[in-house]
C-alpha cells in the first residue's frame, strides 16, 4: 500500500497501520471532504460514460450495522440514506467483496425495495462494487438505471465493461482516500 | 456407461480430432460434477431433469465445520444459476450440491475447505467453483492442499477469477493446476483461451439469463456463469473418455477453444 520509497519503506508498516486506524474512524459525515471536488468530478464522469441514473458512495458507519450514503450523482438528495448491512444487494457486494452486474433487479429477491419505494423509484440495473480504503473495505459504489414504473421497458442495462469501469473508480478512489488520509496524519502526528 | 461417438465408453486417451467429437455429442453421461457453492434449488422448473446425486450444507458448529445431508438448497440462488448453466451444456451429468456459501454470498476458507474435501472424496469429478477467495498469502496454503489433493486424484477443478480483473489473483483460479474462467464479452457459445494468462480460458458470462431462486430467472453478468461453461466442457468430454486427467484436459480444452483476442476483453 505504501510506495516502495527508501525514505518510508522501513516505517510501512508503521505507516499502514496508522492509516487503517485512521480509515475505521472515518464516518460517512466525514467522507465527503476525503473525496473533494476531484472525486466528485470523476464520478460525474463515470457515471454518464456507464450511462447510469446514479451512482453512489455508500459507507459503512463505525458500527458495521448500516451503509450510509456519503456521495451521489446526479442529485445530492440520496446523501444521508442508510441501509442495513443484512438488507440489498450493496450490502451483498460489503460482505462478500465482489462486484455484482444485474439487468433485472426487481426480479432478485435480495434486492431491497425499500429504498426504491421511499424514493418513488424503480430500480431496473445496478452495479455494486467493494470500496476499500486504509487496507479495508469500508463501504461500496453503486450505480443504477431507473425505469418510470414497474411495468416500463427495462433500459439497456449494464455490460461487463461498464462493471470494469466501476471497479476501476474505485481503486483510483482508494488511492486518493488513502493519500489524503496520509495527508491528515502526516500534518497530525509527523 | 455412456455412448460415445463409436458406440461405447472409451479407455484410453484421445486424439484431438476425438476429443472435438467427444465435446460436440458427449452427454455429461456417467460424470459427477460439485457444485461448490450457495446451494441448488432442485425443484426449480430449468432443473427439473438435473439428476442431483448429493445435497449437503456445510456448517459451522463450536469451532468444528459439521455437514448436514440432504440440506444443499439454495440460501441466494447463485448456485442454482450455476447448475442451471451446467444442465444446458452437459444435460445427463450428475451434480452434487455442496453448499458452503450463505444467504449474503460469504463463505469461510475451513467451510470451503470441508465442503471441496467431501465431494473429492464423494468421487465427483469435477468440481465447479464460481468463487474467488482474495488473492492473499494467508489464504495460499489452506486453498493448495486441497487443489492439490483434488490434482493427484484426477479431479478437475474449474474457478472462476475476480469479476473485474482476471490479473488479480484469487484462490483458486491463480492456482497453475486449476483451470481459471474469465468472462468473456461475447453472445458465442465458444471457448476462448489466452495463452501465458494463469486464467487461461474464458467464456459467455454477460447479461446470462439464469435460474434463480423461487423458481424464477435473472439477468446476470460475471465469471461466476462463464465457469460452467467449462465445467460443463469438461463433462462432455469425460462422458465420452472418463480417465483423462487434469493435466491432459487443459490441453485438449487449450486446443479446442478459439484464440482469445482483445475484443472479447470487458477490461478496456
Amino acid at each position: 500500500m505504501i510506495a516502495p520509497d527508501p525514505f518510508l519503506s522501513e516505517h510501512s508498516a508503521v505507516v499502514e497501520k496508522a492509516l487503517a486506524r485512521a480509515a475505521a474512524e472515518v464516518t460517512p459525515d466525514d467522507f465527503s471532504g476525503l473525496i473533494g471536488d476531484s472525486g466528485g468530478s470523476m464520478l460525474r464522469a463515470i457515471r454518464e460514460v456507464v450511462a447510469a441514473d446514479s451512482l453512489s458512495i455508500w459507507i459503512a458507519d463505525v458500527a458495521e450495522t448500516q451503509l450510509v450514503v456519503t456521495h451521489t450523482e446526479p442529485d445530492p438528495g440520496f446523501v444521508g440514506w442508510s441501509q442495513s448491512l443484512g438488507e440489498g444487494l450493496t450490502s451483498l457486494a460489503y460482505a462478500s467483496e465482489q462486484s455484482l452486474c444485474e439487468n433485472k433487479v426487481a426480479l432478485n429477491a435480495a434486492h431491497s425495495k425499500r429504498t426504491d419505494d421511499a424514493l418513488g423509484q424503480v430500480t431496473a440495473a445496478m452495479i455494486a462494487t467493494p470500496f476499500y480504503f486504509g487496507g479495508a473495505i469500508q463501504g461500496v459504489i453503486s450505480c443504477v438505471q431507473l425505469k418510470p414504473s414497474p411495468d416500463a421497458p427495462d433500459p439497456a442495462g449494464f455490460s461487463a465493461r461498464s462493471m470494469n469501469r466501476i471497479r476501476r473508480l474505485s481503486s483510483v478512489l482508494e488511492q486518493l482516500v488513502n493519500y489524503r488520509l496520509l495527508i491528515r496524519l502526516f500534518e497530525m502526528e509527523l | 456407461m455412456t455412448t460415445s461417438p463409436t458406440g461405447s465408453r472409451c479407455s484410453g486417451w484421445p486424439s484431438l480430432d476425438e476429443a472435438r467429437e467427444a465435446s460436440r455429442v458427449g452427454t455429461g453421461a456417467g460424470v459427477r460434477v460439485a457444485v461448490i457453492d450457495s446451494g441448488v434449488e432442485a425443484r426449480h422448473p430449468r432443473l427439473a431433469s438435473l439428476r442431483i446425486r448429493d445435497s449437503v450444507r456445510f456448517e459451522e458448529n463450536g469451532g468444528s465445520v459439521i455437514a448436514i445431508e440432504n440440506e444443499g438448497h439454495d440460501a441466494y440462488g447463485h448456485g442454482t444459476a450455476v447448475a442451471g448453466i451446467l444442465h444446458e451444456i452437459a444435460p445427463d451429468a450428475e451434480v452434487g450440491s455442496f453448499r458452503v456459501i450463505d444467504a449474503r454470498s460469504v463463505s469461510r476458507t475451513h467451510l470451503i475447505c470441508a465442503g471441496v474435501r467431501e465431494a473429492i472424496h464423494r468421487g465427483y469429478h469435477i468440481l465447479n467453483c464460481s468463487f474467488g477467495c482474495r488473492g492473499l498469502a494467508k489464504f495460499i496454503l489452506p486453498h493448495k492442499e486441497w487443489a492439490d489433493e483434488a490434482w493427484l486424484r484426477g479431479v478437475h477443478i474449474v474457478a472462476a477469477c475476480g469479476n473485474t480483473d482476471s490479473r488479480e489473483a484469487e484462490w483458486p483460479s491463480h492456482f497453475a493446476s486449476v483451470i481459471g474462467v474469465d468472462l468473456a464479452e461475447t453472445t458465442s457459445e465458444s471457448l476462448f483461451f489466452r495463452r501465458d494468462h494463469l486464467v487461461g480460458f474464458s467464456a459467455r458470462g454477460e447479461n446470462v439469463e439464469v435460474a434463480w431462486l423461487g423458481g424464477g430467472v435473472q439477468q446476470q453478468t460475471g465469471t461466476s456463469f462463464a465457469t460452467p461453461r467449462v465445467s460443463g466442457a469438461i463433462a462432455r468430454i469425460l462422458s465420452v473418455y472418463p480417465g483423462i486427467p487434469p493435466a491432459m484436459m487443459h490441453t485438449i480444452l487449450s486446443s479446442l477453444s478459439e484464440p482469445w483476442h482483445p475484443g472479447l476483453s470487458s477490461d478496456r
